[in-house]
């Protein structure tokens, strides 16, 4: 049997030499990289054409008319002032509110400016409304926050969404309230027509709400969305204001005018009916699914002491800090959040011929070194002895603004303000990103704008054609 | 009444033979009277052996003439006839033809001689024609012709038991022997020299028979032949002729015959049938497996159609000799029963001899049948969601192809914005495919998904059929087969290429064991070969290293091995061209289909066989929670060593089977196997294409599948060889004994142990489908939006834009691309088009339509219907984009396309969301109509032609692989021990 002995050892020896070739095998797959070839993959860049940038003016104050069968109208109209070379106005009339509509500022894309900014103040005097109001003109864009209104007694809050492009927007609206979000018929798929203003009273989605967050969302068209909040105390009209939009919610909202003036008057006035609502306070509401710690930092313009506040959201319930004995003067109020939150401040003022409130928007930042148009509200006749002013905040770092050729320093974390001309154009650069506002006050009127940024320069769009 | 016999000794070579046959001629008990001896030998030794023999005359002749032109320059020597040769008186003069390989018996002359001596009225008398080297087996005894004209000899190949002893009338006898009356023979003009050799003398006699003479056979005379007709008439050194070769001649012969006997009238219609006859016989011959003969077919068509003057001097001469109607031979033509009868005998014996030849195999029944209807079962349980589906869509997944029409026009090379693009060879197989449904095209894959588990079980037990004989191993491999990743996986994540490669790999290795035999076999191989690298080009190489390998190993074999490559040329060689001539030769391995990135996979999974490791990883983590590990694709140590441990039973049966008896039929499997893994590790981290932003690796899994079949067929031979172990020992007496029982026991274990683990591991990867975690789903038979699919039935060149935002170097970019109809089709898709980012220069189209998709894609002031209109656009598409991808890069596209007048937004669909350009509801604007040339693939021209080419060798390759012979049914096969390996005869099994 020796010739099957032998061939037994080959048969294991050739086993064994598998055996370790195949070892060899595996630990040269598992530790040797294998070849690499990957191809270079090109994008083409292209610049979009530049399209028409238009800003829309909500329109004037809105208001019932008398009578029987009362009518969404328009009580007084605005008074426009744009700033921009080769603008063309236009507008929107078909509302629904009498005599409505909105203006459309648009910058053509052949003009040779590159920024446009407008505002619209409107004045009124009417047994329910009063007050000055401005706002500046804001972009449509297809999801805007509004915080501000209330729909407690005397308080009257109008959701107005002007359409001002060529296709027809569907409007989803979400609400909020100090017990979280409101649900209610007729919220979503609101329709809103190309060149048409829609104007939906929030009352009709939650009634005797004190604290309301809106969120617009808009599918199809783009629509610029506003609210106007007006008060009633007993029976005398108690102010009116507009309420511009955020544009999403965000870790960091800066809100650099807060002007207290009078503090003590419309504290007095006020109580007349009950109501709280004149207090200076501070809206809030984290949209989302978790909880915001926001750590509040009141700058005082005369270069005082920040007061410092904490407050914890919890996810869904708006929340409203009052800020009770502040001293009068002109205030930054900074939110700093763990989660993005929106934010929205009120204040009011107090004089000869009665109360105005104002709700005042964070305002966006401006970045550096770029060159920002920004308009001031007119306002002779329309207020008298009426001033506007420029509040300017830096949050990271101190920056210097360039305000049509003079300069300003504006120190890290502190509020500046400046007077500025009334019914102007004003052109702005920063060498550090700054956020801006302008407030305006007259004889029993107090009203707010912000200074927006030029719309985003249009970058190259990477394309993967296949 | 004196006989005086001339014989002719025509000697075309010298030789044992031709002495054999000059030492018979002195021995015979009649001597003939005079003696020719025709050298047509161009060699010295032969011309002194006839010299040695003095003979009358001496006649020394060309090599190349026929026999019959050396009998008449023999005759040519001889005075001419001094008496009238005649029954009655005088001198009876006879020729007696002889060659230099027929060795007459002694008494063979004086045989024939008696026979013609009684029967004045015969004028031809032939002998027994014996095989000289078996010399009981009669060579040929007596030709005759068929209805239809085909020579066919009376006797030929039969054991001489006097079985035709009897038979004397015949049609014609062989030349070889062939005792002609000399005055007959001058009558008829001699052998027709243009007439081919192995017919010459059928014609002679068949003429004598028209001039009114008898032709008969003596059996009594014997000729002991030692080359035969055909290989005598070869001048130069004795070569065995190939049967082709003498297929041919005979088919000439019979075109010849054809045209010579037929009526005037009759034979330009003969003539004009040459070629097409020949054509479809070549058809047939395919289809019993003779391609051989298809060159002689058509040669002999040839020769025949331009042999210019031979047909009609030769009817010239057939009709001067003849005397008589063609009625006077029909009785001696063989009856078509007797044809028949002959035919089925001859086959039956073909059948016998095969099936004696064909190697054992183990049952079906009911180890293979058992596997086979637990994974139809398993495939009808996990693919139940898919079943009824019109379609397949995810992953690589789309409709296979619009409707029937696209089957075949896809297939043409066509023009892209890049240049032309051949059709993939993937593309013919999804045809063929789609050819199966052809009603609804896309139904035949959702048939291949629900079908590929008892696929992929039949495939592989046959494959391990051919190398085991027991029924356990091959059930064991079936089930491994169908539990092997490299098929599940690719399930799963709807890769479909990756699926027919793992189905169709055991039937090529089943093929192309049988292929050095078959032709059939070698047929099926090919295509099976063609359809494997069509499904996955990065098994080319191995598949070509096994070619080269079995051709080298099978010289013998290396001629009919080459026609392997046949199918797959067809397929490859326009794309071949196209890619070479672009620059990018490495598209050629960019995978076929919609491209669409694989799995990511890892060394370790590879090492395990799977191409995504993820899928087993998910469920893993899922039991087992903190395990996880940043790279999804790669397992902690842990994991990746208990995953080995499972996979190690079929590692270590695969080697032990080589230290087993037979083990020698492990190594070709394991050589496989390891050429599997070096293939995907070679091809896992190349890129040769690009989708949506990212590049798109080759697919791993195919080279899996060969890994993984060639260990499991190792493992299929360990099993058996442990199975059998101690029972049998090679060469030695039986050693019942504890070893023996022990490695027996250790093999069940272990081929249970490799069955359970599979089944286990591949656990979350079969059932990933009917828990929904799998990609693949079932569809409608579109990509778009139903609104779109509608629209598209009335305009198949319905454009749509889909935008899809993808991640790009940590910005975002938007991939786009315009889908045609109802969407992407499988069959439409081209290499050569997702491969042209190797070419690198952006076409013109490309610019052209980044410039629409940037200024849809952000806000802009530009007017984009006429880019819109120019390409044709009806609708865009916003597809869903990767969770990678931020919500607010999409959100800005949706933006811009709302703020896009040329636009109207119609809503949220399955496939995203979706614009129509406004304008397009109706009727297209006729600039768009127009300029849809520019932009649909186009056809080139020639593009028609060279589909012809491809289909037309396609389709003789299926001529030649189908089956026609009638099987019969094996007996089951009895397994014994002491089995011997498979033997492998030279013989061909389908001849």
């Amino acid at each position: 049997m020796s010739d099957s002995v032998l061939a037994k050892g080959g048969r294991l020896g050739l086993a064994l030499a598998a055996t370790v070739a195949a070892v060899a095998l595996g630990a040269g797959v598992q530790f040797i990289p294998p070849p690499t070839s990957s191809p270079t993959i090109s994008s083409i860049d292209v610049v979009p054409e530049r399209t028409d940038q238009s800003l829309v003016c909500g329109g004037g104050a809105l208001g019932l008319t008398r009578g029987a069968d009362p009518e969404l109208t328009v009580l007084a109209a605005p008074q426009r002032r744009s700033a921009g070379t080769g603008l063309v106005e236009a507008s929107i009339s078909e509302s629904d509110a009498l005599q409505g509509g909105a203006a459309i500022v648009t910058l053509p894309r052949e003009a040779p400016a590159e920024t446009l900014a407008a505002v619209e103040s409107t004045s009124v005097d009417s047994p329910e409304v009063r007050g000055l109001s401005v706002a500046e003109c804001i972009a449509p864009s297809r999801s805007s926050w509004l915080v501000g209104g209330s729909t407690e007694v005397g308080r009257t809050t109008w959701i107005v969404l002007s359409n001002a492009g060529a296709v027809d927007a569907t409007v989803n609206l979400q609400v909020w309230g100090d017990t979280g979000e409101v649900d209610a018929p007729g919220l979503t798929g609101i329709i809103v027509a190309a060149g048409t203003q829609r104007i939906v009273p929030l009352a009709g989605f939650t009634v005797d709400q004190a604290s309301t967050v809106v969120a617009v969302e808009s599918t199809g068209g783009s629509v610029a969305a506003t609210l106007q909040h007006s008060v009633v105390r007993g029976l005398d009209p108690g102010g009116v204001t507009i309420v511009t939009p955020q544009n999403a919610p965000a870790e960091r909202l800066v809100i650099p005018a807060l002007p207290v003036i009078n503090g003590e008057l419309v504290l007095e006035r006020s109580s007349s009916d009950g109501g709280t609502d004149a207090l200076t306070a501070v809206r809030m509401l984290a949209p989302g699914d978790t909880s915001a710690q926001v750590t509040l930092t009141l700058v005082p313009q005369s270069g005082g002491e920040p007061l410092a506040l904490t407050a914890t959201l919890e996810p869904g319930v708006v929340f409203d800090l009052p800020f009770t004995e502040l001293a009068d003067g002109d205030y930054s109020l900074v939110l700093d959040a763990t989660a993005p939150i929106v934010a929205g401040a009120r204040t009011s003022t107090a004089g000869a011929t009665g109360l105005d409130v104002e709700w005042f928007s964070p305002a966006p930042e401006l970045p550096a070194a770029v060159d920002v148009l920004a308009a001031t509200a007119p306002l002779a006749g329309v207020v008298s002895s009426g001033s506007a002013r420029l509040h300017l905040f830096a949050p990271d770092g101190p920056a210097v603004v360039d305000l049509d050729g003079s300069s300003i320093d504006v120190p890290a974390r502190a509020s500046v303000v400046v007077t500025v001309a009334a019914n102007a154009a004003l052109r702005l650069t920063s060498d550090a990103p700054v956020h801006a506002s302008l407030s305006y006050r007259g004889d029993s009127a107090l009203a707010g704008s912000r200074v927006l940024p030029p719309a985003a320069e249009r970058g190259a769009v990477r394309v993967l054609p296949e | 009444m004196q006989p005086r016999v001339t014989a002719i000794v025509v000697a075309r070579r010298g030789g044992d033979a031709l002495q054999a046959t000059l030492d018979a001629l002195a021995r015979q008990t009649r001597r003939p009277d005079l003696l020719v001896v025709v050298d047509a030998a161009s060699d010295d030794a032969a011309t002194s052996q006839l010299a040695a023999v003095n003979p009358t005359q001496f006649v020394t002749a060309g090599s190349s003439l026929p026999f019959g032109e050396l009998v008449h320059r023999g005759l040519g020597a001889l005075p001419a006839i001094d008496a009238p040769s005649s029954p009655y008186g005088g001198v009876d003069e006879w020729l007696w033809l002889l060659r230099h390989d027929t060795e007459p018996d002694a008494r063979a002359l004086e045989h024939l001689l008696a026979a013609v001596e009684i029967a004045p009225s015969v004028a031809a008398a032939g002998p027994k024609q014996l095989d000289a080297a078996q010399p009981t087996v009669i060579a040929e005894y007596g030709e005759t012709l068929t209805r239809w004209g085909a020579a066919i000899a009376i006797a030929e190949r039969e054991l001489d038991q006097a079985q035709h002893d009897r038979t004397a009338d015949v049609l014609a006898m062989g030349e070889a022997g062939l005792l002609v009356r000399r005055a007959v023979w001058n009558a008829v003009e001699g052998i027709d020299p243009a007439m081919p050799p192995v017919d010459a003398a059928l014609d002679l006699c068949v003429r004598i028979r028209l001039a009114g003479h008898r032709v008969i056979g003596v059996p009594a005379a014997r000729v002991f032949v030692h080359e035969g007709t055909a290989q005598a008439a070869r001048p130069g050194a004795s070569r065995p002729l190939s049967i082709r070769a003498l297929a041919r001649q005979r088919r000439t012969a019979q075109l010849q015959r054809r045209l010579l006997y037929a009526p005037a009238a009759a034979v330009p219609v003969h003539w004009l049938s040459l070629l097409p006859l020949a054509v479809v016989r070549s058809l047939g011959h395919l289809l019993r497996k003779r391609p051989g003969f298809v060159a002689g077919e058509l040669g002999a068509a040839f020769t025949v159609a331009f042999s210019a003057a031979a047909v009609p001097a030769a009817r010239r001469r057939l009709a001067r000799g003849r005397t008589m109607g063609w009625s006077a031979i029909d009785p001696l033509r063989m009856a078509p029963d007797e044809v028949a009868r002959r035919r089925s005998i001859a086959r039956d014996a073909e059948l016998s001899a095969r099936d004696d030849d064909r190697p054992p195999r183990p049952s079906f029944l009911p180890g293979g049948a058992l596997v086979v209807a637990l994974a139809t079962l398993l495939g009808a349980i996990m693919y139940a969601p898919l079943v009824g589906a019109p379609a397949l869509l995810g992953g690589a997944l789309a409709p296979l192809a619009p409707n029937a029409a696209a089957l075949l026009s896809a297939l043409e090379r066509s023009m892209i914005a890049s240049g032309t693009a051949a059709a993939d060879p993937f593309s013919f197989v999804l045809a063929a495919l789609g050819a199966l449904t052809p009603w609804h095209p896309s139904a035949a894959l959702v048939a291949v998904w629900v079908a590929a588990l008892p696929l992929a079980a039949l495939g592989g037990w046959w494959a391990a059929a051919s190398l085991v004989q027991r029924q356990g191993p091959a059930a064991a491999v079936a089930a491994l087969w169908v539990l092997s990743p490299s098929l599940l996986v690719p399930l799963a994540e709807g890769r479909p290429a990756a699926v027919i490669a793992h189905l169709a790999l055991p039937w090529l290795v089943v093929a192309a064991l049988r292929a050095p035999r078959s032709w059939s076999a070698t047929a099926v191989a090919g295509l099976l070969a063609a359809v494997i690298g069509a499904c996955a080009p990065s098994l080319i190489p191995a598949l070509l290293i096994a070619w080269v390998t079995g051709m080298l190993l099978r010289p013998r074999a290396a001629g009919r091995l080459l026609t392997l490559a046949v199918p797959s040329l067809a397929l490859w060689v326009p794309l071949i061209v196209d890619q070479v001539v672009r620059g990018t030769p490495l598209g050629l391995l960019a995978d076929p289909g919609i491209a669409v990135a694989p799995a990511p996979s890892s060394p370790t999974g590879l090492l395990l066989g799977w191409p995504d490791l993820e899928l087993l990883l998910g469920a893993v983590h899922a039991l087992l929670p903190g395990l996880e590990q940043a790279d999804a694709a790669a397992p902690v140590p842990t994991v990746a060593l208990a995953l080995g441990a499972l996979a190690l039973p079929v590692v270590v049966l695969g080697l032990a089977a080589l230290a087993l008896p037979h083990g020698r039929r492990a190594v070709a499997p394991l050589l496989l196997a390891a050429v599997g893994i070096v293939t995907a590790w070679a091809v896992s981290s190349l890129s040769v294409s690009v989708a949506e932003g990212a590049p798109v690796r080759v697919d791993v899994a195919p080279a899996l599948s060969l890994a993984a079949l060639g260990l499991t067929l190792a493992a299929g031979v360990g099993m058996q060889s442990l199975g059998t172990a101690g029972r049998l020992s090679v060469g030695g007496p039986v050693r019942p004994g504890a070893g023996g029982r022990a490695l027996r026991v250790s093999g069940a274990v272990l081929t249970s142990l490799a069955v359970v683990a599979s089944l286990v591991v591949a656990a979350p990867a079969l059932t990933a489908v009917l828990r929904g975690d799998a990609e693949v789903r079932a569809g409608e038979p579109r990509t778009l939006p139903a609104i779109v699919a509608a629209e598209a039935l009335n305009d198949p060149d319905l454009g749509t834009l889909v935008l899809t935002p993808v991640v790009l170097d940590a910005g975002t970019a938007v991939a786009a691309r315009i889908e045609r109809g109802a969407g992407r089709t499988l069959i439409e898709q081209r290499t050569v088009a997702n491969t042209a980012v190797l070419a690198g220069d952006d076409a013109e189209a490309a610019q052209q339509l980044a410039e629409l998709v940037a200024n849809l894609a952000a806000p802009s002031g530009l007017d984009v219907v006429p880019l819109l209109d120019e390409l044709s656009v009806s609708f865009v598409l916003l597809a869903p984009a990767d969770d990678d991808v931020p919500r607010s890069a999409r959100d800005q596209v949706v933006a811009a396309l709302d703020g896009t007048t040329a636009l109207v937004p119609v809503g949220d669909a399955d496939a995203g969301r979706l614009w129509r350009v406004s304008g397009t509801e109706s009727v297209e604007s006729e600039t768009a109509r127009a300029s849809t040339d520019e932009t649909t693939p186009t056809t080139v021209a020639g593009a028609r032609t060279v589909l012809a080419v491809q289909l037309g060798i396609l389709l003789l390759t299926v001529l030649l692989a189908v089956p026609t012979s009638i099987r019969s049914r094996r007996r089951d096969h009895v397994v014994t021990d002491d089995e011997p390996a498979a033997t492998f005869e030279p013989g061909d099994d389908d001849e």
